[in-house]
């Protein structure tokens, strides 16, 4: 890299590194941590130590409450898949300059139910691809008393090496993460929030306000609070000003909840996304487009592009609690 | 209002087509009529009287008709209201029958019978010179097809210095170098925010925009902002935002052009 420091230079080598941890028990966390994070401490690294409050005392405890290390107890890191990607990619880079690695070890949401379980393993999927020029080093942990055989399997396809208590060892199941997650690829089927009745509905949609407004109309009057809507209303005018930049007419959309989620879908007749990666990657420079994609997933809870066969399919939630 | 005046707003533009006009001036007229203010209607070949005008802002948020009746409001002949010595007389007239302001409306359309382009450039002269009394406010429409046009969006823009709307956003300058945003910002005004952040940052070291009143900017806002100032941000200029709804706040950070602008923190 011409002008590159070396430290910058040396930490642009080192590409990503996305390792499993497999555990059964309190001694096997420990000992299968402790070399992550003894590494990472020697290395001079942004050691980051996050999960339930129960785990990270343990692994506090094992290392004396090291103030090289940020031990976080019941963080909301892990609230949002994609604010997740954002914000270590943004870690990541603010190191460079400095020569430093971000390492991290923790559990990855298991999700509450098969979407969220689904939005989970794309974010394993997406972290060689999101963060893979930045110097990051992921070890997700995973229980595997309390993890189901095929949500582990699943997972474990996102990860080059697995780790345990007896070391680390080679992953011959890894998958390359384009394949990964073309196998998680959302559905077009219709998801049962969108039998429902919509709250909103606007078959030809030409402008972003009347959109905008009737969905924030339709937040308020159900008391969501007044954040979570204005983001979500947020992400929805991204979605549709993509749609009318770029794809082609009709553009339908429609808002539908069961109380307590919101799913707005909106459809267009256009080609669909040319690169799949598209609002995954870290954002462009200043100035260029492909913003508002990268935004919109950040802006609510999960985002879905489907490729319909007449067309593409965006499914956005919100989920307030 | 100020000390019983309505609040002086000087010579400014608003984007919109003949058809949408009715809406796009609303605000504008309904501010003068509130007011107190005489407000007066440029006339064309298809707008002669004040009934026709009333008819145009039928289910508009604003009673023309109680204005009307008591002279308040005014369609004038053309031929009169696009004159130097025509205007200015309506002025001077409006203010001895003891209206404590005079606002107008007119555009390059209404004017076409009696001016050609170049005349209503040297028309907006006339205006921008009795707007420098503080009893006199001019708003002129533009159609929004000029904000597309290479160069000439800026020029249109310096001719109105106190201001500029379109489709829902409304940016007005109430002091060198700090403009006020209200409304909304998506792909209809887009164009012309940036060419406002051009027309307006140069000659400046600090350009505040106060986003109090602004209800929504999409990434596109942003970007619009960001793109126009290049140039001045990189020469050492600052732009600074305050009053940001949290919303906004996040959107920026999470484009990153938190880190374009200077932010001031939450009150």
């Amino acid at each position: 890299m011409n002008g590159a420091t070396d430290a910058e230079t040396d930490v642009a080598d080192r590409r990503c590194e996305h390792d499993a941890l497999l555990f059964d028990s309190d001694e096997s966390l420990v000992t299968a941590t402790a070399p992550f994070i003894a590494d990472g401490i020697a290395a001079g690294d942004v050691v980051i130590v996050h999960g339930p409050a129960y785990e990270v005392d343990m692994l506090r405890q094992a290392f004396d409450d090291d103030p090289r290390v940020s031990f976080e107890a019941g963080t909301d890191r892990y609230r949002r898949m994609m604010t997740t990607v954002a914000d270590y990619q943004r870690l990541c880079t603010a190191q460079v300059p400095a020569g430093r690695r971000v390492r991290s070890t923790g559990p990855v949401p298991l999700g509450d139910d098969r979407r969220t379980r689904l939005e989970w393993t794309r974010y394993e999927a997406l972290v060689e691809r999101a963060l893979g020029a930045l110097p990051f080093f992921g070890l997700c942990r995973y229980d595997t008393r309390t993890t189901s055989p095929e949500v582990l399997q699943r997972r474990l396809g996102a990860h080059r090496r697995i780790v345990t208590a007896d070391g680390s060892v080679g992953n011959d199941g890894y998958l390359d993460p384009i394949d990964l997650l073309a196998e998680l690829a959302p559905a077009v089927a219709p998801n049962p929030l969108e039998t429902l009745p919509p709250v909103v509905g606007q078959p030809d949609c030409r402008a972003a306000a009347p959109l905008r407004h009737a969905v924030a109309d339709a937040l308020h009057r159900t008391g969501v609070p007044a954040e979570s809507a204005g983001e979500f209303v947020a992400a929805v005018h991204e979605v549709f000003t993509n749609a009318h930049q770029h794809a082609a007419p009709p553009i339908s959309a429609s808002l539908h909840s069961d109380g307590r989620r919101w799913l707005c879908v909106i459809t267009d007749s256009g080609p669909g996304l040319a690169d799949p990666w598209t609002g995954f990657d870290a954002p462009p420079p200043i100035g260029r487009g492909g913003l508002g994609l990268w935004a919109a997933r950040q802006l609510c809870d999960q985002l879905d592009i489907a490729r319909a066969r007449n067309g593409t399919k965006v499914s956005l939630w919100l989920d307030p609690d | 209002m100020t000390d019983g005046i309505p609040r002086h707003e000087g010579h400014q533009l608003v984007l919109a087509t003949p058809a949408d006009e009715a809406c796009a001036v609303t605000a504008w007229v309904r501010r003068g009529v509130d007011g107190g203010a005489k407000v007066l209607y440029a006339g064309s070949e298809a707008l002669t009287t004040v009934e026709q005008l009333i008819g145009r802002f039928d289910g508009a948020d604003v009673d023309l008709s109680t204005a009307a009746d008591r002279g308040q409001l005014d369609v004038v002949d053309p031929a009169r209201f696009y004159s130097a010595e025509g205007y200015e007389r309506l002025v001077t007239d409006a203010l001895a029958d003891g209206y404590p302001a005079v606002r107008s409306v007119s555009s390059p359309d209404s004017a076409a019978g009696v001016l050609g382009d170049a005349r209503f450039a040297e028309f907006e002269q006339v205006l921008d010179r009795a707007c420098r009394s503080p009893e006199t406010s001019a708003l002129c429409r533009y159609d929004p097809d000029l904000a597309s046009e290479n160069d000439q969006p800026t020029d249109v823009l310096d001719g109105h210095p106190w201001g500029w709307a379109a489709a829902g956003l409304h940016i007005e300058v109430r002091e060198p170098g700090r403009l006020h945003l209200h409304g909304e910002v998506d792909l209809a005004n887009e164009a012309m925010l940036e060419a406002a952040m051009r027309a307006v940052s140069r000659d400046l070291d600090v350009l505040v925009l106060d986003c109090a009143q602004l209800l929504f900017a999409g990434v596109g806002a942003w970007r619009a902002i960001a793109t126009a100032t290049e140039v001045f941000r990189y020469r050492g200029g600052a732009v600074r935002m305050r009053g940001l709804h949290p919303t906004a706040r996040r959107v920026l950070a999470v484009t990153g052009y938190d880190q374009e602008f200077e932010l001031e923190s939450e009150s």
